[in-house]
């Protein structure tokens, strides 16, 4: 098989907290193919946002490697790291917070191009916006509106053209569109599968929606707290979950019909917390099926099928 | 902006500054306080043109003592003969002077500082900011009284202790909205395409810290204006015969319920440039919020 485009190896990072380390990435192994999207799903503070930011080293991991076309991106020194900078880009989730207010929609869109050196003259620049614009469907008329003047789907697009201004090969989505409109989330989307077919991009997804992420991922993975419990194609995952907490997730995905009323499968309980937790399955709190062996000794992702991976006492 | 145009949009720098200006003037009070603060700059500026400060400001002349006030004398005489109108104008150099001074002083020392403390944030932040809790623990009065009294009065030393007064608020101001714009989005936007510290203090940090600092620096020429006059009231400011409205004030209080006149003039001087930077103060606010519709 070929080389992956990005692979993490043993990725950690701990936060330290006054109660000691909060692990908000615990060992966390994949491979992203070219061209293809991971989707991570996860509920609220289970470490996925964090794990975006290690991946392009917007934060340094405590351990670990993240592989990028074979080589660990941790040991590079701030030179390396600027040129690796054009590869690896971020789309935020909240379009109001991401985009300078003091900035306009043109010189929101130039300011990589000029902290990259892309662009070679003020008439490169200026055209490379123009560019910019168009491929993610602005109207050329916004190019000196300020933020504030759009609505989110268009400041969402904003954030979409800043990350493609470098030419990156990778994007991380930090929930690019959990903050939209129903009808802004499918255009939002759309632009995104469109831009990946023109220009080979490869994406990691994060997202808490399971229908957003079923629309747009080659392969998922699930988290919780902190850990990689379940990986499988896209297909797969939503036909045969297997980890308890997946199933959870997918039961819980409202069906639009009168006649289906029976919420099976909801859990009880809180997160544990995600500070110093004990060896074992996290999950195990809240699992209809826990058993004492659960808890004790830490479980290992296992391929149960082609490319399926889970973590589980069921499955070892 | 025009909607259909065929035309390819120019691609132009909006200037913020045109911006917040548009704001700015249609906000009355704003205009009121700016137009009375201009009215006051221009008065400090031009007024050695047609006063003369030997013979207008501090000579005494014992024959004209307490005189009402008249067409010759606007606002009429002290108790040493002297043109209060004429003291009033100059003394509005010395309040400016020292305000702008001691704004100009703890703004930079204070920017420096805050931006550290809040852009590195850890020993720095910890370093700087209990240095800062232990000025603000002492009443800002009290240390400038402190100040003056160990090093003795003079302008140098009243600057210095103002100065030394207002640095920790400059700093807390400076600090908590870089604090706040740190973990912003676009922050992190900038540091994934790999803009360096400089560039995002220069280009994100500096241009949405401006506002509250711009409030907070015409708010602190007030305060300090009115710290200047209770120092000078006190005796502990300005000296005799230097014309400073708060010492106007002291010398015509023992002289309060015979001529009540004399403290009227550098009263409503104090007043009215006070309350016009407060004025400006609340406009820049305003005018400063980049959400807020043209």
């Amino acid at each position: 098989m070929d080389m992956p485009l990005l692979e993490t190896k043993g990725l950690k990072k701990y936060f330290k907290t006054g109660r000691g380390m909060l692990h908000a990435v615990d060992d966390v192994n994949f491979k992203i193919f070219k061209g293809q999207t991971l989707g991570v799903v996860g509920e609220s503070g289970c470490g996925k946002s964090t794990l975006g930011r290690v991946m392009i080293r917007l934060l340094d991991a405590t351990e670990g490697e993240v592989l990028f076309e074979g080589k660990n991106i941790m040991d590079y020194d701030k030179h390396q790291m600027a040129e690796m900078r054009k590869e690896l880009q971020i789309i935020f989730q909240d379009p109001y917070a991401s985009l300078n207010p003091r900035m306009s929609v043109s010189e929101i869109i130039a300011e990589p191009l000029k902290v990259c050196k892309i662009a070679t003259s003020k008439s490169d620049l200026e055209a490379r916006v123009f560019d910019l614009m168009k491929q993610v469907g602005l109207a050329e008329r916004l190019v000196n509106a300020f933020p504030h003047e759009l609505d989110g789907g268009r400041r969402q697009r904003i954030g979409v053209a800043r990350a493609l201004a470098v030419e990156p090969k990778f994007i991380v989505c930090d929930e690019p569109v959990s903050a939209l409109d129903v009808s802004i989330q499918a255009q939002i989307l759309n632009l995104l599968m469109d831009l990946q077919d023109q220009l080979g991009l490869t994406y990691m997804f994060i997202t808490h929606d399971l229908s957003v992420v079923k629309h747009i991922s080659t392969e998922i993975a699930v988290m919780y707290l902190g850990q990689c419990v379940e990986k499988a194609p896209s297909d797969e995952l939503f036909e045969k979950p297997l980890h308890p907490y997946t199933q959870a997730l997918l039961s819980a995905i409202p069906i639009p019909s009168l006649k289906h009323r029976n919420m099976q499968n909801v859990l009880s309980g809180e997160v544990t917390s995600p500070i110093e937790p004990k060896p074992g399955c996290r999950f195990a709190a809240r699992c209809p099926y826990a058993k004492p062996e659960c808890t004790g000794k830490n479980l290992e992702l296992k391929e149960v099928s082609p490319n399926h991976f889970v973590s589980c006492i069921k499955f070892q | 902006m025009s909607v259909g145009t065929s035309a390819k949009p120019k691609y132009k720098k909006r200037s913020q500054i045109a911006m917040i200006w548009r704001r700015f003037i249609k906000n009355r009070m704003a205009m009121i306080g700016l137009i009375l603060f201009a009215i006051m700059l221009i008065i400090a500026v031009v007024s050695p043109l047609f006063i003369n400060y030997e013979t207008d400001v501090i000579q005494q002349t014992i024959s004209e003592r307490f005189m009402s006030p008249s067409a010759e004398h606007l606002f009429g005489t002290d108790q040493f003969g002297r043109d209060i109108f004429s003291r009033v104008l100059w003394g509005a150099r010395i309040s400016m002077s020292v305000g702008v001074a001691v704004v100009i002083i703890s703004l930079i020392i204070g920017s420096i500082l805050g931006a550290v403390a809040g852009f590195f944030g850890g020993i720095a932040d910890n370093i700087i900011m209990r240095f800062m809790d232990i000025l603000l623990a002492i009443p800002g009065t009290m240390l400038a009284i402190t100040i003056v009294a160990a090093l003795g009065g003079g302008i140098q030393n009243l600057l210095l202790a103002l100065s030394i007064e207002q640095i920790p608020k400059m700093t807390r101001i400076v600090r908590s909205s870089v604090l706040t714009l740190k973990t912003q989005d676009y922050i992190e936007a900038a540091r994934a395409c790999g803009t360096t510290n400089a560039r995002i203090i220069y280009r994100h940090i500096i241009p949405n810290a401006i506002g509250p600092i711009l409030v907070q620096a015409s708010l602190t020429v007030a305060r300090t204006i009115i710290s200047v006059a209770s120092m000078s009231f006190i005796g502990l400011g300005i000296n005799p015969p230097e014309p400073e409205w708060g010492a106007m004030l002291s010398e015509a209080k023992n002289q309060l319920m015979n001529y009540p006149y004399l403290v009227v003039a550098p009263g409503v001087a104090i007043i009215l440039t006070v309350t016009s930077l407060t004025l400006v103060g609340d406009g820049l606010r305003d005018a400063l919020d980049p959400k807020m519709k043209n």
